[in-house]
């Protein structure tokens, strides 16, 4: 930066002190026309500061305020007369502003001062349309494969669910209706239960839970269900004959009619033969007693057919 | 109480059959069935069968007379001899006992005292044994003393011919099927009473 003064006789402040960036030496030809341009601006300060200093010198002592009166109407006047914005285009395509403000600005310290002054927040929230930037991004960016190369699942998992309460999150903020209803439409439950579940477990699991009898009687209507029966199969599929033998034999029907009609002759036979058997053995005592003889052998081969069937029923089973 | 399962599985088994046989057995009879018969049992028995056929003798003796009435009418019809009668009643007892024995084992008389004549293996006896016992029988009846002082209850016609009256109360009620043998194990076991397996 080069500094310069400008001196104008007369009282008051009649020193214009200016400073003139001078910039290292051009390097190219777009240096030099850069220089030449930047010597073309300084060109025409230094006129304008010329012509103020000889009007100054002229019409001195009034100068100060004469120039009070004149330099703003000649400023102005060349201003008007200047293109300025052709000038600062100018400058501009010459100059390379980036790298001038990499080289020249302490960036930390600016970006750190305007973020000390800037609700950066309140800032993108206003100004920014998030929702079309997010959009943008989720359409370019996979961002199941970056979830799964960059992250720990395992790790953010297991960490939310010491976290949270699942349960009550689902309950609260769930529509389980709804899931419920789409994933019983869109899953075969039947197959599903066929194919991965152990059922003869379960059913014997719940069998065990449950006090099937206790059910039946305290949730069937089993009346009603006897009603619908059609007792007329029921019947002839019953052995009735069987049962009427069984009980027959239950209550000993034969022996109660052999004790109450023929029984009597039987009877009287019954005595008869067991009284001869008496006879027999008294006889049988004497005559022993008689002859000396301690006892008889009586047995005779085979099977009596009183007791062959009575032996069939009562061998014992091997 | 018997289950209804438990009766049709002893009706399948046809152990059931031996009701009738329990009904018509007391059970004080038991005990001895199976034994030789004492004395005064075959007597009575012999007896009932001597009335039968002294019965069926003097019909037959009657009929004679009334078949020759009737076919020599108005003329003088003279009573057959005594001894017709005798040998009429020798001989029906000779085949009634004989077709008795042979065929079920016991006489009307023997039916009645619960008894029934076997042979030394306990069969029934054959043919030719039970008539050649029906006629030892009849033409020496005296031979039944000898049960009296048997040491087996034999008489002397069993002792001769080695057969045997047993007490046996029950007819064959099972229709004269064979006791079935249980399937494996130990022999039979015996039925109730002293009287064991055969001997």
């Amino acid at each position: 930066m080069q500094y310069g003064r400008v001196s104008a006789q007369g009282p008051g402040p009649t020193d214009v002190i200016f400073a003139l960036r001078v910039p290292p030496a051009p390097s190219g030809v777009l240096g030099w026309v850069g220089m030449g341009a930047r010597a073309m601006v300084g060109a025409g300060v230094a006129v304008a500061e010329g012509v103020v200093s000889a009007v100054s010198r002229v019409v001195a002592p009034p100068t100060g305020a004469l120039l009070d009166a004149t330099v703003p109407v000649v400023s102005d006047a060349v201003v008007r007369r200047l293109d300025l914005r052709a000038i600062v285009t100018r400058a501009l395509d010459e100059i390379d502003l980036t790298a001038v403000v990499v080289d020249r600005v302490d960036l930390p310290a600016v970006i750190n001062s305007a973020l000390d002054e800037i609700d950066l927040t309140a800032l993108v929230v206003q100004r920014v349309d998030l929702g079309t930037i997010v959009g943008a991004a989720l359409d370019e960016l996979d961002l199941t494969e970056i979830v799964m190369i960059r992250t720990d699942l395992k790790a953010i998992v297991t960490r939310a669910l010491d976290e949270l309460d699942l349960t009550e999150i689902v309950l609260t903020r769930a529509d389980l209706k709804a899931i419920i209803t789409r994933a019983l439409d869109e899953l075969d439950l039947t197959d599903i239960v066929l194919d991965r579940v152990d059922l003869a477990r379960v059913v014997d699991g719940a069998l065990d839970e449950l006090d099937l009898t206790q059910l039946v009687v305290d949730r069937v209507d089993i009346d009603t269900i006897v009603n619908h029966v059609d007792m007329v199969t029921v019947v002839d599929k019953v052995p009735v004959v069987d049962i009427a033998n069984y009980v027959i034999e239950e209550i000993d029907l034969p022996r109660i009619i052999r004790s109450s009609t023929g029984g009597v002759a039987a009877d009287a036979m019954d005595t008869a033969r067991l009284q001869a058997h008496q006879v027999d053995q008294v006889s049988e005592k004497i005559i022993d007693r008689i002859i000396f003889r301690k006892k008889r052998n009586v047995d005779a081969p085979g099977d009596p057919q009183s007791l062959a069937a009575l032996a069939v029923e009562e061998d014992p089973k091997p | 109480m018997t289950s209804f399962r438990e009766y049709l599985d002893r009706k399948s088994s046809g152990a059931l059959d031996t009701e009738a046989i329990e009904l018509a057995l007391p059970e004080a009879a038991r005990p001895f069935q199976g034994e030789r018969a004492g004395f005064a049992t075959r007597v009575v028995a012999c007896g009932i069968d001597v009335a039968i056929a002294a019965t069926v003798a003097l019909g037959a003796w009657v009929c004679i007379f009334l078949v020759k009435v009737i076919l020599s009418p108005g003329t003088d019809v003279t009573m057959p001899s005594f001894a017709w009668a005798v040998v009429i009643a020798y001989s029906f007892t000779w085949m009634y006992w004989t077709m008795a024995w042979a065929t079920t084992g016991r006489t009307i008389g023997n039916w009645m005292m619960g008894l029934r004549i076997i042979d030394i293996h306990g069969n029934p006896v054959a043919w030719p044994l039970a008539a050649l016992r029906s006629a030892f029988c009849v033409g020496f009846p005296f031979g039944l003393i000898w049960v009296l002082f048997s040491p087996s209850n034999r008489s002397l016609q069993d002792t001769v011919l080695r057969t045997s009256a047993i007490y046996d109360w029950a007819v064959d009620l099972t229709g004269g099927r064979a006791p079935v043998p249980p399937p494996e194990g130990p022999a039979s076991v015996a039925p109730p009473g002293p009287k064991g397996a055969s001997n």
